[in-house]
């Protein structure tokens, strides 16, 4: 049950709809200088059960209440003055010293019970017997997976990254809902050079000085400080699509481990933009350089050849370590060389072959046969596992039928005398 | 593995690579028919000291046990069965 005042409009909502509408320009604002009762009366108190209270500062409309009637509210918005979940004491049991009511909103008032026996099956803290316990989400409509190539167009807006957005839909009881996309964006292959397959590694080349970036202060160069590395910047040498990032990691400390995690901007550090977090892993201590790779497959970040990229080691424990970018031979202080020849490690999922009929259109082959004689053009393309292709290369396959031949031991017999035949030139013969 | 044709005949041998792909060769067999190999004899009862010819019949060239040559005489010395073996222009032989 809600009620609402907005302006002079007075409603009553029971179970989402309105019972009670009426207009009245008489009402009176009320002053908050005395406590907030909830189920007192100078006359009867409530008798009841009370699950979820909710005290808003602005007007909900039907739809909000509507959507959020089964549900505890988690977010703590402003208008949110108060929140009560009475999720508290042992139902039924003896709750003497769980006299206090808990506020979730932001404000987190204490309320006081008040003529509560706090034992046995009446007056007393409750099973709530609510099947939405604990569900602590507003509704939604949902969360929707969806991949795009370059862009996404979700409910009238594009999206050109990855993320998560949310948008408002009209939901079936014509109240308006929240919607989640969870998108991942590829982006399209050009130049025609990264064709690793899924599981390799691409090294493209470092075309421009890579030196970290200091772009903090009171840090040792390149060790870590503060549960974070200073940043080391890249140059690709090849645009992909990459789903592992492998950097190499000293930690002094023995017997030590930490969860560590990889954040990748695009430009300097903060200054630039993140485009991603790997996710978290544990790594033990090692004494020496010891490559890791970092796991990015959620979001296959893109890069693009000649842009600047900055990455930095974020740890949960280790206070002094050393992050670099991985080459093939390590470097003093963690530099890595102004050395074109020099190679970053990068994995990328432009990798999937997939055989069609024609350049454009035609029907997949997942596996061109060769049991039929003659010359068949297919014509593959990459996949980069998201939603990006390359263009199709033609490819003709042509199949030949082995030569043939056969022997006898004898070309004319006597009747009854034995011959023997031998076939040549192939695998089988019948 | 060796069989035995009984009739002329052409076989066709069908090869299948590792791919699948199949291709043909053919090669026939020709069956000759065994000569019907005869005999005659100049007399089948001789006296002691008397000559016999032996000549073989149906083939091109004959062979006789006992190194009796064909359509030579010959005095045989005992009561005696003699085999002859015929050839004919294929090599098929009777007796």
């Amino acid at each position: 049950m809600a009620t609402v005042r907005d302006g002079t409009q007075m409603r009553i909502i029971i179970d989402g709809y309105i019972a009670v509408s009426v207009n009245n320009s008489a009402i009176t604002n009320i002053n908050n200088s005395t406590s907030l009762r909830i189920g007192s009366s100078s006359c009867n108190g409530f008798v009841g059960q009370l699950d979820e209270t909710r005290l808003w500062s602005s007007a909900r409309s039907q739809c909000n209440i509507y959507n959020n009637r089964l549900y505890e509210y988690s977010a703590t918005p402003t208008a949110l003055l108060l929140n009560c979940h009475y999720n508290q004491g042992v139902a039924n049991a003896t709750n003497t010293s769980v006299t206090t009511l808990t506020d979730f909103s932001d404000y987190n008032y204490i309320g006081t019970l008040i003529g509560f026996n706090l034992s046995g099956t009446t007056s007393n803290w409750v099973d709530d017997g609510c099947n939405a316990q604990g569900n602590t989400s507003a509704p939604a409509i949902g969360t929707t997976t969806a991949t795009g190539c370059n862009n996404y167009t979700w409910n009238g807006t594009t999206y050109t990254s990855s993320g998560m957005y949310t948008s408002t839909f009209n939901a079936a009881n014509g109240c308006d809902s929240i919607s989640t996309l969870d998108l991942i964006i590829g982006k399209p292959v050009s130049g025609g050079n990264d064709t690793g397959c899924l599981g390799t590694i691409l090294k493209p080349k470092a075309t421009t000085l890579i030196n970290p970036v200091q772009d903090q202060s009171n840090v040792t160069y390149n060790a870590i400080a503060n549960g974070s590395s200073p940043w080391q910047s890249f140059t690709p040498g090849i645009n992909g699509t990459i789903r592992y990032f492998e950097a190499e990691i000293r930690t002094p400390l023995s017997g030590m481990a930490a969860t560590v995690f990889v954040e990748l901007y695009e430009g300097q550090g903060t200054g630039g933009t993140l485009l991603g977090t790997s996710t978290v892993k544990t790594i033990s201590s090692t004494s020496t350089y010891a490559f890791e790779s970092f796991d990015f497959s959620a979001q296959g970040i893109y890069l693009e050849s000649g842009q600047l990229y900055t990455a930095r080691l974020v740890t949960s424990s280790f206070n002094q370590a050393w992050f670099r970018l991985s080459t093939t031979n390590p470097y003093p202080n963690g530099l890595l060389n102004n050395n074109a020849s020099q190679d970053l490690k990068f994995k990328t999922t432009m990798c999937e072959i997939k055989w069609y009929t024609a350049a454009t259109g035609g029907t997949l082959v997942p596996n061109p046969s060769t049991a039929s004689l003659g010359s068949t053009t297919f014509y593959a393309e990459a996949y980069d596992g998201i939603s990006c292709y390359s263009n199709r290369t033609p490819v003709t396959l042509t199949i030949e039928a082995p030569l043939v031949g056969s022997n006898t031991s004898a070309a004319a017999v006597c009747s009854g005398g034995s011959v023997i035949l031998t076939g040549t030139g192939a695998h089988s013969y019948t | 593995m060796a069989f035995i044709p009984t009739t002329t005949t052409t076989f066709t041998v069908t090869g299948t690579d590792l791919n699948g792909c199949t291709n043909t060769s053919t090669r026939t067999i020709v069956v000759n028919p065994i000569p019907s190999v005869g005999s005659n004899a100049s007399a089948n009862a001789v006296c002691s000291g008397g000559s016999v010819i032996l000549t073989g019949t149906g083939a091109h060239s004959y062979t006789w046990s006992n190194g009796v040559s064909n359509g030579v005489a010959f005095i045989p010395t005992t009561t005696t069965t003699f085999t002859v073996t015929g050839t004919d222009l294929n090599g098929c032989t009777n007796t």
